[in-house]
């Protein structure tokens, strides 16, 4: 227990220091463009198909449950309010995150770490380059940047899934089903999503990153790394929005 | 070869640990410019830990290196790059970038400096590969190399800033036969030719000597016995005589 404990804060220094060395070298001239492109179209482009599946399950399945539930108090006219604060204020950037945890998550410690394990990382830097510079700072910089575009992305999606069984299950009608959820539903509520999102972009690669270069051995050690990265991840994202949660209730 | 003159590598009491396992317990060498070190020992004795000291991907627990009379010790990260630029490395898989192709690979050092057009770069990635007796595989990747490719391709990435010292981790590794002579016989042209110093780490003694000058050989975390191909053919130590045996 208290060695799991001592490899917990080890590896929570581990990520602090690397986001003070990619915080440093994210402001160094020459800034890596191309590797940034890259790695926006790695990060956002590609994860467009699993967020948007994800959603729309998400956005129908929450209907028929909320439908369900609320039909029993003959509330079901409110589904389009209730799906608006659960989908831009939790489910939206939560599973978002968890998705893109896993995705992009996994696959930037399997590339990191195999780099790691083949010398390539000691090669960069005995080439004279960084690898935080080259590898983490473009990979964290998009994660960070891509998230709240995800987001939104995963919101409009989820809110098209509810749209969709409001209309064919409930018997509800297309126009009120939005005019009622853009009345009722703030701007703080989708800000404090967005918000949510950019740091659970962060947390997810700054992780990934770390336990990729913390890689050891071969194709085992990469797998393990890996794996741990996802779990770490999730776990970060869970526990991080109950705080996030708490401090966006309280800024109001 | 060293006419009393400041060694260009210097190494003095070094010491590293691994996870509380002691690893090199007081290492002591100096290399001379020019020369070529080949520094042997069975596997697992610290052999290219000691390398990685040199160009300072590790830092020692204790003990002092110096390159071209600068000690490294209390260097940031950015202070090593002028020392990495002056002392390059060829790793024992060659360790290519895989996601670059040959020419993505030796240009890298060449764009990492950033003051050569991509006309002058494709001049010298073509330069490069003749002396490595390669030619016109630029836009091959990694995985589309042989192992004696990858270790050509890593070779020229190495000497592409023209360092002043190279250090090699098992050049010959994993390489049939008749390739390890091919690449011996280029490390030597090569360091003829340019004339730089040269640390190389094997286990392979007919390697050794198709490249060296002088002979270190590791045992328990120290140099045990170190001298020319002539002093290790006559010497009266147990191991090296056993590496000897082995190795003809």
């Amino acid at each position: 227990m208290a060695q799991a404990f001592r490899r917990f804060l080890e590896q929570l220094g581990d990520v602090g220091l690397l986001t003070r060395e990619c915080a440093r070298q994210a402001l160094r001239r020459p800034f890596e463009g191309d590797l940034l492109i890259e790695q926006l179209d790695s990060v956002g482009v590609r994860s467009l198909n699993v967020v948007n599946l994800t959603a729309i399950f998400t956005g129908m399945v929450l209907a028929l449950q909320m439908g369900q539930f609320l039909a029993r108090f003959g509330a079901k006219i409110y589904i389009s309010r209730v799906m608006g604060l659960s989908l831009f204020r939790e489910m939206g950037p939560v599973l978002t995150a968890l998705m893109i945890g896993a995705r992009v998550g996994a696959g930037i410690t399997a590339e990191i770490g195999s780099m790691k394990v083949t010398e390539q990382i000691d090669a960069m830097r005995a080439l004279a380059s960084s690898p935080v510079k080259k590898l983490v700072v473009p990979r964290v910089v998009a994660t960070v940047m891509m998230m709240p575009v995800l987001t939104i992305i995963s919101d409009a999606v989820g809110l098209i899934g509810g749209l969709i069984i409001a209309v064919t299950q409930l018997g509800l009608g297309a126009g009120y089903f939005f005019t009622s959820m853009v009345q009722n539903t703030r701007l703080g509520d989708l800000t404090s999503g967005l918000g949510k999102s950019v740091f659970f972009g962060y947390l997810i690669a700054i992780i990934a990153c770390s336990k990729g270069l913390g890689a050891t051995g071969g194709a085992d050690g990469v797998g393990r790394a890996t794996t741990s990265a996802v779990v770490a991840a999730a776990i970060g994202v869970l526990v991080s929005d109950f705080f996030l949660t708490k401090l966006f209730l309280a800024i109001g | 070869m060293n006419n009393g003159a400041r060694p260009y590598i210097s190494v003095r009491g070094l010491y590293k640990s691994f996870g509380g396992k002691p690893v090199l317990q007081g290492v002591d060498f100096d290399v001379h410019e020019g020369q070529t070190l080949v520094i042997l020992g069975g596997s697992g004795q610290g052999k290219s830990v000691i390398l990685r000291h040199l160009n300072g991907l590790v830092a020692p627990d204790r003990g002092e290196i110096w390159i071209e009379g600068r000690s490294l010790t209390g260097l940031s990260e950015d202070q090593l790059y002028d020392v990495r630029r002056k002392v390059a490395m060829v790793f024992q898989l060659g360790a290519l970038f895989d996601s670059e192709t040959v020419y993505g690979n030796i240009s890298y050092p060449l764009r990492e400096l950033g003051t050569m057009s991509e006309k002058t770069m494709a001049a010298r990635v073509a330069e490069l590969l003749a002396m490595v007796d390669l030619k016109g595989i630029e836009r091959l990747y990694p995985a589309e190399l042989s192992g004696g490719m990858k270790k050509r391709v890593a070779l020229a990435r190495a000497i592409a800033l023209e360092p002043r010292a190279v250090l090699y981790d098992e050049p010959t590794t994993g390489l049939d036969p008749i390739v390890t002579v091919h690449i011996n016989e280029l490390i030597r042209n090569l360091q003829r030719r340019l004339g730089f110093t040269s640390v190389v780490v094997t286990h392979d003694l007919k390697s050794a000597f198709t490249v060296g000058d002088r002979f270190a050989l590791l045992d328990e975390g120290r140099i045990r016995f170190s001298g020319t191909a002539e002093e290790v053919r006559n010497t009266g130590d147990r191991l090296m005589q056993e590496f000897l045996r082995a190795a003809f």
